[in-house]
């Protein structure tokens, strides 16, 4: 079954080129040249991928990217132009799973959809299923997280994240091998992309995420879940 | 040499002591000066007073045709005075120290020209004052030493009052400057803490006016001069935005039509001629991001995104990038590798050199890291021709054409790289540059401040 893709692209030249880049590699594309039409679009069938642009004609692409994750866990990279401005945070924060910043190669732009897509599969320990840590139990399996009994909804980045750390614990991920393992990423990426996802991990699963319990900030080298004495 | 203090309050407390002390330095003078006249005058009076007064006791005793001892010994017990008399040329005292050899001879003669007369003299370190009065009819003459010193340490008493005084309101003043100046910096104060914020990144803040009609037309145009920056910062981030924006896209499209020409079957010719346009793209493209990275800088909206960053790990992964051996890395920093810094700049500054090196220095032959003082050092040595003593400043220049020629079988350079390693560490507040390194070759050496 091949990939469906949503490209969300305000020029017209870069939208249609992107599109045949894609195709190429063997996926299936759908246009869509703002940010309403994008929402319409991902309503009306499933996707495996979004290439949202941030600066659209309309609806934003932040806007856009709210409304998808509001029902979606989809994988969600954006398309931003000046990779030190606020909005890369900003779409991060609202929950994309990466980015990617013009002008950029098109061998970079699959290796990002590729890794996105291939995450999907998941690197699920066979001989566990679930893990408990305290009062939190993620279901490896399933891609489930439950709270004090209560299911956790994650974005599949937040859960690969938090899966990573789970099944190596006491263990210090530095961003670089963090964004390698669980991003995929083969080449030099942007920490902030682990600090961002970390945070919103953490707003999740922590009581007091400035208190983090769960995994922890090891200053200057990256995070750590500490082993539990139970 | 004199003295200049460099700070306005110690100016100001400077200024107030040194006038504080002219002031009463003039007052004491003047007070001195009154009082010692006065009494003198008083004292002068009394004493005149009073030898005349003995001078009549003698005349009577010489009237009364006593022997001359006798005479000076009624005088003794009877005046209690230290006095002298000459009778017919021939002096007699009271007290053997005071003799006639004391009276100085201007005296003697006034009092035998013009009768009665006084003077000042000074006998073994103590003040007297000399009266003299002939005794008419008699071919005598009286004179009478009067002490002064009781007035002498009167006046000394009141000397030594003056000189505390005066020194305490020096002292006084400065204190009075020192705290005045306080009042007057406070105002000055509130405007440094705006400015800080504002180069801070906070460029909202303002001065509030207030109701001081002497400080409301400087804090005015402050807020004026601060609501201009804020307006040229915010269209110069606006613009830089909008190009960033303007030139990437079409960018973006190019490099995909190349991408997507190469992966064609295309004739020989077309091939290179896409493959011509692809480099030229790159080249735009790498060379768009660094001038507008450049020109962020120069806008002054780049700031440093500071984080704690393990320069030791970020150094091996820049040279691991770089393909350099990690055994021509060398770390002296022991135990603590973490510093404050910002990370995506550090990397360009280490990546730049490094690619500089690979460039035109044959590549890099050892790579160091040091920490002097609250310093990181970082040494970066290359196996090149080095670079000559007159282009060591200009190599850091935009666009800078050295004397070097430009590989061919590489990705022509943007001429910016060394530019942009400047501006990254100048961010930082630290500096850079080039010398020899110790077997030729070219040595850059990096320098950021960091907390001890």
């Amino acid at each position: 079954m091949t990939d469906r893709i949503l490209l969300v692209e305000d020029d017209h030249a870069v939208r249609t080129l992107v599109r045949l880049l894609l195709e190429d590699d063997g996926f299936e594309v759908v246009e869509s040249a703002n940010g309403n039409n994008a929402v319409e679009e991902f309503g009306v069938r499933p996707f495996d991928l979004v290439l949202l642009d941030l600066r659209l004609p309309g609806l934003s692409g932040f806007d856009v990217c709210r409304q998808i994750r509001r029902h979606s866990d989809v994988p969600i990279i954006m398309v931003t132009a000046q990779n030190d401005s606020h909005d890369v945070v900003a779409g991060l924060e609202l929950g994309a799973d990466d980015y990617i910043t013009k002008p950029f190669h098109d061998r970079e732009l699959l290796a990002r959809v590729k890794a996105q897509l291939r995450r999907r599969q998941g690197n699920a320990d066979p001989e566990r299923s679930a893990v408990e840590i305290g009062d939190l139990i993620v279901k490896i399996d399933n891609g489930q997280v439950e709270k004090g009994g209560k299911a956790l909804p994650m974005t599949r980045t937040e859960f690969r994240l938090l899966c990573h750390f789970v099944t190596h614990p006491d263990r210090v991920w530095s961003r670089g091998q963090l964004l390698e393992q669980v991003w995929g990423y083969a080449y030099e990426g942007d920490g902030r992309v682990v600090d961002t996802h970390m945070a919103r991990l953490r707003a999740k699963i922590e009581d007091d995420p400035s208190q983090p319990e769960y995994i922890q900030t090891v200053r200057g080298l990256g995070y750590r879940l500490p082993k539990r004495s139970q | 040499m004199r003295f200049f203090p460099r700070g306005l309050r110690a100016r100001t407390a400077v200024f107030f002591a040194v006038l504080a002390l002219l002031l009463s330095l003039t007052l004491s003078a003047v007070t001195y000066e009154l009082t010692r006249g006065f009494l003198l005058g008083q004292r002068e009076t009394l004493a005149t007073r009073q030898a005349m007064g003995n001078a009549l006791v003698a005349k009577e005793l010489i009237a009364s045709n006593r022997t001359d001892d006798n005479i000076m010994a009624s005088l003794g017990s009877v005046t209690n005075a230290r006095a002298l008399l000459r009778v017919h040329g021939a002096w007699q005292s009271t007290v053997v120290d005071l003799n006639e050899s004391r009276i100085p001879q201007s005296l003697i003669d006034l009092v035998d020209t013009s009768g009665p007369a006084r003077q000042r003299v000074v006998v073994n370190n103590q003040p007297y004052l000399v009266v003299g009065a002939p005794l008419t009819g008699l071919d005598s003459a009286y004179f009478e030493f009067l002490s002064l010193a009781e007035y002498q340490h009167t006046l000394e008493t009141l000397s030594r009052v003056l000189v505390v005084a005066a020194a305490v309101t020096t002292v006084g003043g400065a204190v009075a400057g020192w705290l005045a100046s306080r009042l007057l910096m406070r105002p000055l104060a509130s405007v440094a803490g705006v400015a800080q914020a504002m180069s801070a990144g906070d460029l909202a803040q303002r001065l509030d006016v207030g109701h001081d009609p002497d400080l409301e037309p400087v804090a005015e145009s402050f807020n004026e001069m601060a609501s201009s920056l804020q307006q040229r910062i915010e269209r110069e981030q606006r613009f830089t935005a909008d190009v960033s924006h303007e030139l990437r896209t079409p960018l973006t499209a190019m490099i995909s039509a190349v991408g997507l020409a190469q992966r064609a079957e295309l004739p020989d010719r077309a091939k290179f001629a896409v493959d011509v346009i692809g480099d030229q793209v790159d080249h735009m493209r790498r060379l768009t991001l660094e001038l507008l990275e450049i020109s962020r800088i120069d806008a002054g909206v780049a700031d440093l995104d500071i984080d704690d960053v393990d320069v030791v790990e970020v150094t091996q992964q820049i040279l691991n990038a770089a393909g350099v051996p990690l055994d021509r890395f060398r770390s002296d920093l022991g135990a603590t590798t973490v510093f404050s810094l910002d990370r995506t700049r550090f990397e360009r500054i280490l990546a730049n050199i490094v690619e500089n090196a690979d460039r035109y220095g044959n590549g890099v032959t050892s790579v160091s890291l040091a920490r002097s003082h609250d310093e990181l050092v970082v040494v970066i040595d290359d196996g090149g021709p080095g670079v000559p003593p007159d282009e060591r400043i200009a190599i850091f220049g935009r666009f800078h054409r050295g004397s070097m020629e430009q590989p061919h079988d590489r990705p022509k350079g943007t001429g910016l790289g060394l530019s942009m390693v400047h501006e990254h560490v100048r961010l930082h507040g630290g500096s850079v540059y080039v010398t020899d390194a110790p077997d030729r070759g070219a040595r850059f050496v990096v320098k950021l401040p960091v907390q001890p």
